[in-house]
């Protein structure tokens, strides 16, 4: 039995050369997030008065990518397998990625003729989430403290 | 060499004119580049802005992020109440213990 095997041959099928390129030009565009202009939005004019949003932003991003390729040529096969010959060759590739961007606003800058003040925006929600889950976890020690030792 | 695990930038955005103002806003970015892999972390956020004056004269207001004060308020009063409603418990436990 002769059994060849070749490496990468450029037949597999898959471009992984396109993937890696798809996946470089995602990578900067999820390099660019660290800009400022992801974080202060347009100015809005009203009237004299011009009002500069802020927003803090987290994206989060992973790819992955992969491949590969086989050949193998068989000739003169001997043993237990009927003799013949023939060729085959395989190749297989994919890639995957995921991100997530969340983003909330922190303050607007407001610029009026009476001077550049920064007004901070207080997220109600997030605020009330944290102190119910404040309360929650003195609660449930309290619970747990006033039943006294558990007996088996 | 390889790329750095956490990279921290901060960066000036494009000024804006009013009222004979000056306005330079601040970000600071923090990236973390998973090793190994394609991918990683950004987290943006605004710093401060820069107020210059027609004289010349900078003046620096900080971007303050209430929300995340509050919360790190909060979350702090809970763990403070958690161990106290534990000691206090725990105090007032023991000296019934001893007695049986």
């Amino acid at each position: 039995m002769d059994k060849v095997v070749k490496g990468p041959g450029g037949t597999g099928g898959v471009d992984l050369h396109q993937t890696l390129d798809d996946i470089n030009s995602t990578m900067e565009s999820f390099l660019e997030t660290a800009s400022v202009d992801r974080v202060y939005g347009a100015p809005i004019e009203v009237g004299s008065t011009v009002i500069i949003p802020t927003a803090e932003n987290l994206v989060i991003m992973g790819f992955g990518a992969g491949s590969g390729y086989g050949s193998a040529d068989f000739e003169n096969d001997e043993g237990d397998s009927p003799p013949g010959e023939g060729t085959g060759e395989g190749g297989g590739g994919g890639g995957g990625g995921g991100g997530r961007t969340l983003s909330r606003p922190v303050a607007v800058v407001i610029v009026s003729p009476e001077g550049v003040r920064v007004e901070p925006v207080a997220d109600r929600t997030k605020v009330i989430m944290a102190a119910i889950t404040a309360v929650g976890f003195v609660a449930g020690m309290f619970l747990r403290m006033s039943r006294g030792p558990r007996s088996l | 060499m390889g790329k750095k695990i956490l990279v921290q930038q901060t960066s000036a955005g494009e000024p804006v004119d009013v009222n004979g103002l000056t306005v330079y806003p601040v970000a600071r970015s923090y990236r973390i580049n998973m090793p190994g892999a394609r991918g990683g972390i950004v987290w943006n956020r605004p710093l401060a802005v820069i107020v210059e004056d027609a004289d010349g004269t900078r003046q620096i207001l900080p971007v303050i992020d209430r929300t995340r004060q509050l919360q790190i308020a909060i979350f702090s009063a809970g763990f403070i109440g958690t161990m106290l409603t534990w000691l206090i418990f725990r105090k007032s436990r023991k000296p019934a213990q001893k007695e049986k």
